[in-house]
């Protein structure tokens, strides 16, 4: 039995009056990749930016419940917001590079965390890259502009950009939607192989991916959790018919 | 059950159903009469069964073609993948039987129609359970209805034991009608099919389970411990 | 014909209206600058105003050159009802370039008449009939580079904080704006009012007063020191006395001088006591800060110009994708830095554009100035943030309302305003410029 990294409890979140989430709890173990499926609309993004209190950015956000990050509260008066934030890298769904070089972009992490040495920022741009599987196609033009890299490449850049503030969770939203088949399994590539040392949580449209990718899986719906389970019995035999409805393309 | 958004998957699982369905109908059809020639010794519905055998090879193939393009196509999860991998098998048990009954019907034609069997009741029991479990398994699948299927399960150990004995009754008779040893040779291979076919009809049932209750129940339920004959 | 041929389908009718419309507009833009050169040089314009029938001829003959250069063969009827409007209208907009073709034209050609090397690097002589804008050129500058170094970033540190740090629609960021706006539609000369109210009137003359409270205590000393006549009380002869208040001219004015010595000579300055003295010398202290000055006059403009410079820059940071923040934010960054490292840069272009639209306002406006540091003639250039200077908008104007002969100072007009002019446009241009350039900074991808 895998140790639970993130312990969701009674989570409900709304914006305004409106609510996006209700009543979710969940525990996302270590080193493994949880999926979040359902369709557009149902909460997965505003779940994923309650992990890392992005969220926090918009006024009109009502959350009830508990987050725990390695049981720790993380929306207790005296936790450090930018440590948290540092502790759960995000990547986006449309990739974000800054426009500044691939470099800069990766070492922007560790600058404002503080490291000015050059051989230093050398070395984390260098084995995020690595990691990022994307080393060997800039490392002859690391300071060219980041925009001018194919789709794919870009969201490595940031995905080795999330990775150099060294995270121990990395929240993926919809990370290769945008993305040609090639480029979007180099990612699930990767994937799997940065689920050996970080907790993966991935919000994705395509079932496929989901299935593909992940070890468990959450459904969910209009903001409310139907089904978490292990992936394989998600896709062969759901527990609930609004599951099985949802993942045979029968919803609607 | 609603329906699938996209409908061409609708069609194509619907279509695959009643195939299956169609051939379902057809196999029972040839056990039907190759039970009936067997205990009739009718030798002309023995034939019109073999020639019928190619039929049933036709809607074989396209089952398996259809399965592979759904899966290729379709991309089929939970429900729907069990539905089209039992499919498969389905298809393959299936056809088997139909096999069989050609087989049993070739047999048939090879025996001395002075053969002295008559008395043997034993074969008109058997038959009667054969066709009655092949129905019930084709039954189990047409209305996905597991209640059939664990029934089927319990009609073949009784069948098991009624065919065993008949073995027995035949090579007795075998002994004191030595003349007729090729005909008789001929009804123990006729037995033993079968056997093989309720063991298909088994089969069916299993991948029915499995299709409905996604429990895999193979090799589980109890032992199929191989006939000598 | 051909176009048909190629689309069949229903909805690419569509295409080929929109080609068709793309065709008219080249059209109309060839026969356009036809007709401005026409007009402007040719006198067409009055001719059509006043007589309806040219009126129709022109619309006639707009008509046919349009179906001259599409080479349809449509009816003239059906033509000239359809674009009867377009025409009219085309008339209008022709009608407004040519007039400001017309007079930027004759601006340019008059006026780089008389643009010499010697003319942009001289000072103006004989009571600004002759001779060069130097020093407006000069003043021109000083004023905008002071403007711009107390503008823009004020400018910016308040369009960061509408934009970033206070709260959406909440009470002070709408009083904030409200100001904005109101601040833009505020006459210039009213600027100028209160430059010299506020800036003059109450800041300068504060910082004069502490200045003269220090300096006479400094007198006070000076008065009192072994070489002073006043030290030997009363016993100074006449010449020591005048001598010393001489040393002084720098200080005062002539007139107060004269009067000083005035009374030395008339041998009454032993009638008045040291406290006499001071008072006098107080009362005549000339203002420093107090009075039209350099920095004044900066800081004016600079007000004046700050909604211009807000608006532009709280555009570039609303134009920066909020994806980009949220990544700083997710890497850890606090909020200030990612305004330094990521909104500030990527607002560059708007900084830049509202700063140079700022300049190019400043270097033209002139009320602004008027009370607050501008002067006709200056013999030298300012060299302190309190001296006065002179300027290129208020030279256009001064050359043309206070000339003493107009033959010889119109051309020297015309020059300056082709200066300003050339100066302005270039402004313009390359705010532009530089907008259209980092406008798509954040969409290059591939």
């Amino acid at each position: 039995m895998k140790e639970i990294k993130i312990r969701i409890e009674s989570l409900s979140v709304s914006y305004g009056t409106k609510p996006a989430i209700k009543n979710i709890s969940l525990n996302i173990a270590r080193n493994q990749v949880t999926a979040l499926i359902g369709p557009s609309g149902c909460g997965k993004t505003t779940f994923l930016k309650t992990i890392n209190r992005l969220n926090d950015f918009n006024d009109k956000i009502r959350i009830s419940g508990k987050v725990y990050i390695d049981d720790l509260d993380i929306y207790s008066k005296n936790v450090n917001i930018t440590e948290l934030r540092k502790k759960t890298g995000m990547i986006f769904q449309k990739s974000n590079p800054f426009p500044k070089s691939i470099f800069d972009n990766v070492a922007y992490g560790p600058r404002v965390n503080g490291v000015t040495n050059r051989e230093e920022l050398y070395d984390i741009v260098k084995s995020c890259l690595m990691k990022a599987a994307l080393w060997e196609e800039v490392e002859n033009n690391l300071y060219d502009s980041a925009l001018k890299l194919s789709g794919g490449q870009q969201q490595r850049v940031c995905i080795a950009r999330a990775l150099a503030v060294n995270p121990e969770i990395l929240l993926m939203d919809e990370p290769a939607s945008a993305l040609d088949p090639l480029s979007t399994a180099r990612i699930e590539e990767l994937i799997m192989e940065l689920k050996k040392n970080y907790t993966i949580v991935i919000v994705t449209h395509n079932m496929q991916q989901a299935a593909r990718v992940s070890d468990m899986t959450a459904y969910l719906y209009m903001g409310e959790l139907i089904e978490f389970d292990k992936t394989r019995k998600i896709f062969t035999n759901p527990s609930k018919k609004q599951t099985e409805d949802y993942i045979t393309g029968r919803y609607g | 059950m609603s329906n699938h958004i996209i409908k061409q998957f609708d069609e194509e699982l619907n279509k695959l159903r009643s195939r299956l369905i169609k051939m379902g109908l057809m196999i029972q059809e040839q056990i039907d009469n190759s039970m009936k020639a067997l205990i009739h010794n009718n030798q002309k519905l023995a034939l019109t069964i073999i020639s019928k055998d190619d039929k049933v090879d036709e809607i074989d193939v396209k089952i398996e073609k259809q399965c592979l393009k759904i899966f290729a196509l379709h991309q089929p999860v939970a429900m729907d993948l069990r539905f089209v991998i039992s499919a498969i098998s389905i298809n393959e048990k299936m056809e088997m039987i139909s096999d069989i009954a050609s087989n049993i019907s070739k047999n048939i034609l090879s025996i001395n129609l002075a053969l002295p069997y008559q008395n043997n009741t034993h074969f008109r029991i058997i038959a009667e359970k054969l066709v009655s479990l092949i129905s019930k398994s084709v039954d189990s699948f047409t209305f996905q209805d597991t209640e059939l299927a664990y029934e089927v399960f319990n009609n073949y150990l009784e069948l098991k034991k009624l065919i065993k004995e008949n073995y027995n009754i035949i090579i007795e008779l075998m002994k004191q009608n030595p003349a007729y040893i090729e005909s008789f040779t001929r009804l123990i291979i006729i037995n033993r099919n079968i056997h093989f076919a309720s063991n298909f009809a088994v089969g069916i049932c299993e991948e029915v389970v499995f299709m409905v209750e996604a429990k895999i129940v193979k090799h589980r339920l109890f032992d199929f411990s191989k006939q000598d004959s | 014909m051909l176009w048909q041929n190629l689309f069949s389908e229903k909805n690419s009718l569509k295409n080929f209206e929109v080609i068709e419309l793309i065709n008219k507009f080249k059209i109309f833009l060839f026969v356009f600058l036809f007709l401005i050169i026409l007009i402007t040089f040719g006198g067409l314009l009055n001719l059509i105003f006043n007589n309806s029938i040219a009126l129709i001829a022109y619309i006639l003959i707009v008509s046919i050159i349009i179906v001259i250069i599409k080479k349809k063969k449509t009816n003239l009827f059906h033509v000239i009802t359809e674009n009867t409007f377009i025409i009219l209208t085309s008339l209008s907009s022709l009608v407004v370039i040519s007039f400001v073709i017309y007079i930027l034209t004759y601006i340019f050609i008059i006026g780089s008449q008389h643009i010499t090397w010697e003319f942009l690097t001289s000072n103006p002589t004989e009571g600004l009939t002759s001779g060069g804008i130097f020093p407006a050129i000069v003043g021109t500058a000083f004023l905008v580079i002071i403007m711009s170094i107390a503008g823009i970033p004020v400018g910016t540190i308040t369009a960061v904080y509408i934009t970033e740090y206070a709260k959406e629609n909440s009470l002070f960021s709408k009083i904030v704006r409200f100001s904005v706006n109101s601040l833009a539609g505020v006459p210039p000369i009213v600027f100028g009012l209160f430059g010299l109210g506020f800036f003059i009137g109450i800041v300068g003359k504060q910082i004069d007063n502490r200045e003269i409270i220090s300096k006479y205590n400094n007198i006070n000393t000076m008065f009192l020191q072994s070489d002073s006549p006043f030290y030997k009380d009363n016993q100074a002869n006449p010449r020591e006395v005048i001598s010393f208040f001489k040393s002084l001219k720098n200080d005062y004015s002539f007139e107060t001088i004269e009067a000083l010595e005035g009374l030395v000579l008339k041998g009454e300055y032993k009638n008045y006591n040291l406290e006499f003295y001071i008072e006098y010398l107080k009362e005549r202290e000339r203002p420093k800060w107090g009075q039209p000055a350099l920095i004044w006059a900066a800081l004016t403009m600079a007000l004046f110009t700050l909604p211009l410079v807000i608006i532009s820059v709280e555009e570039a940071i609303k134009a920066i994708p909020p994806e980009l923040k949220e990544a700083s934010y997710s890497l850890g960054a606090t909020k200030l830095q990612t305004i330094i490292k990521v909104v500030l840069p990527g607002a560059v272009n708007g900084i830049l554009t509202g700063g140079i639209l700022a300049v190019s306002r400043g270097a033209g406006e002139v009320a602004p100035i008027l009370f607050t540091g501008v002067a006709m003639y200056l013999p030298d250039l300012p060299d302190s943030l309190s001296s006065q200077f002179m300027e290129l908008g208020y030279h256009i104007y001064v050359l043309a309302t206070q000339s003493i002969n107009v033959e010889l100072t119109k051309p020297i007009q015309y020059a300056t305003t082709f200066v300003l002019l050339v100066l302005t446009f270039t402004l313009n241009f390359t705010a532009i410029f530089i907008r259209s350039k980092t406008r798509n900074k954040f969409n290059r991808e591939s």
